[in-house]
């Protein structure tokens, strides 16, 4: 998967979300997630932590699982194993594809959205690391223990100085790429649907057999 | 497929209107990244916190409907949120920020301390919120979406009616619109929390 082009691999992973999507059968659903797993293990990803990444998605579809609980088992088991499937099929993608070519996909329908994307990727893991020290800051000075009032309180403190400091974190790496000399405009790897090799054959079997599965389920129903 | 046709023609403007300016780019793309920090967490019940009014109250309208698209996709390629409705939820979103930004901007001119902008900033959100979940239940209704596809059989129960094609539109209502306002109320009161903690530190954000 990972020396496939581009252009293949988006273009395998939206029919095989298409198939994901549209499927009606849990035997469907758990076909195609094994076969995403067996992609993922093939392409020497690391399964075990993307299917806990996968589980978040999980837990808000078994919210919706929960109230359909008594009306359908399946159609509960339905509802999680599509979010579990979709989202292990993005990691898919994106675990085997360099973020800046994803982006330059992106970059031939509008420039606004693949840099607006671009700073988007980066900044998230940034914020996301400073969250989560500065919580562990708060919580082993006992920011959250005791009256109620004061939990609230040092929480809206928290999201507030995360928000300045995200702010400025922003600007700073604004600055530093106008020195470099951004004018809005980031240059990307071109090749994206340059000719077939012997590695698209991957993404194409991906796409075959979520397809096939979906068809032989719509049949059998 | 008209949610995501009208998102897109408004975007294809959205990006005429922005072009050159790449700083606000940059801020832009922070609050893509603090929503989808903020919609991360889960809060155990089926409501999240979305920052949408206050993307609208900083970055204006053009640039909050391009980072919401972003911040939807974004969401929807992870499984969190359908992808076949990233358009009709944008539409959705960007009512709020539109609110929030119109009706802060309007508090604003009022409300000149301290105390008032902050109070002004979740007001602003609360009115948003509150718009946009009326906005919900009059899609549902108007495209003859049967709620109970949406509710199911617990939610049917828990109301005494017999089979899930019994809930009415106005049951969904009942349903949805309590959790919507309760948690519009809780992110008006982060909103207030937030700007007015960020009036005291770097006002010129909130303030331009």
């Amino acid at each position: 998967m990972h020396r496939a082009s581009v252009g293949t691999k988006i273009a395998s992973t939206a029919v095989a979300l298409g198939t994901i999507i549209f499927s009606t059968t849990i035997l469907t659903l758990l076909g195609q997630f094994l076969i995403i797993l067996l992609f993922q293990f093939a392409s020497r990803l690391p399964v075990k932590r993307l299917l806990i990444w996968a589980s978040y998605p999980a837990f808000f579809a078994v919210i919706f699982a929960i109230s359909q609980a008594q009306y359908s088992v399946e159609l509960s088991a339905q509802t999680m194993l599509r979010a579990v499937d979709a989202a292990l099929l993005m990691l898919l993608l994106i675990g085997t594809t360099p973020f800046t070519r994803i982006i330059a996909v992106l970059r031939k329908a509008s420039r606004t959205l693949s840099n607006l994307a671009f700073f988007s990727y980066r900044f998230f893991f940034l914020f996301t690391d400073e969250s989560s020290r500065r919580l562990t800051a708060l919580r082993v000075r006992g920011a959250f223990e005791g009256a109620i009032q004061t939990k609230i309180k040092n929480a809206a403190n928290l999201i507030g100085l995360l928000f300045v400091s995200y702010m400025e974190s922003g600007e700073k790496v604004y600055d530093a790429v106008k020195t470099r000399g951004y004018r809005g405009e980031f240059s990307t790897e071109a090749a994206l649907l340059g000719e077939l090799t012997r590695y698209d054959f991957a993404p194409v079997l991906l796409a075959c057999l979520t397809v096939t599965l979906f068809l032989a389920g719509s049949l059998c129903v | 497929m008209a949610g995501y046709l009208v998102t897109l023609a408004l975007v294809a403007l959205a990006v005429r209107r922005v072009r050159g300016q790449e700083k606000k780019g940059v801020l832009a793309a922070v609050m893509v990244a603090v929503m989808l920090v903020v919609q991360s967490i889960p809060l155990g019940v089926p409501y999240h916190i979305n920052l949408s009014a206050l993307t609208g109250i900083i970055l204006g309208p053009w640039w909050a409907l391009i980072s919401i698209l972003v911040t939807n996709a974004a969401q929807a390629s992870f499984g969190h949120g359908g992808v076949t409705v990233v358009g009709l939820n944008t539409l959705v979103v960007w009512t709020e920020a539109l609110i929030g930004y119109y009706l802060f901007a309007a508090l604003r001119k009022v409300l000149k301390s301290r105390l008032g902008i902050s109070t002004a900033a979740g007001a602003s959100t609360l009115l948003a919120l509150i718009f946009s979940a009326f906005l919900v239940v009059g899609i549902v209704g108007i495209s003859g979406i049967d709620p109970s596809e949406a509710l199911g059989e617990h939610a049917s129960e828990l109301l005494g009616v017999a089979t899930p094609a019994q809930i009415s539109i106005t049951i969904f209502a009942t349903l949805m619109l309590p959790i919507a306002i309760g948690g519009a109320l809780i992110e008006a009161v982060i909103t207030a929390l937030l700007v007015a903690y960020v009036l005291q530190v770097k006002a010129s954000m909130i303030l331009g």
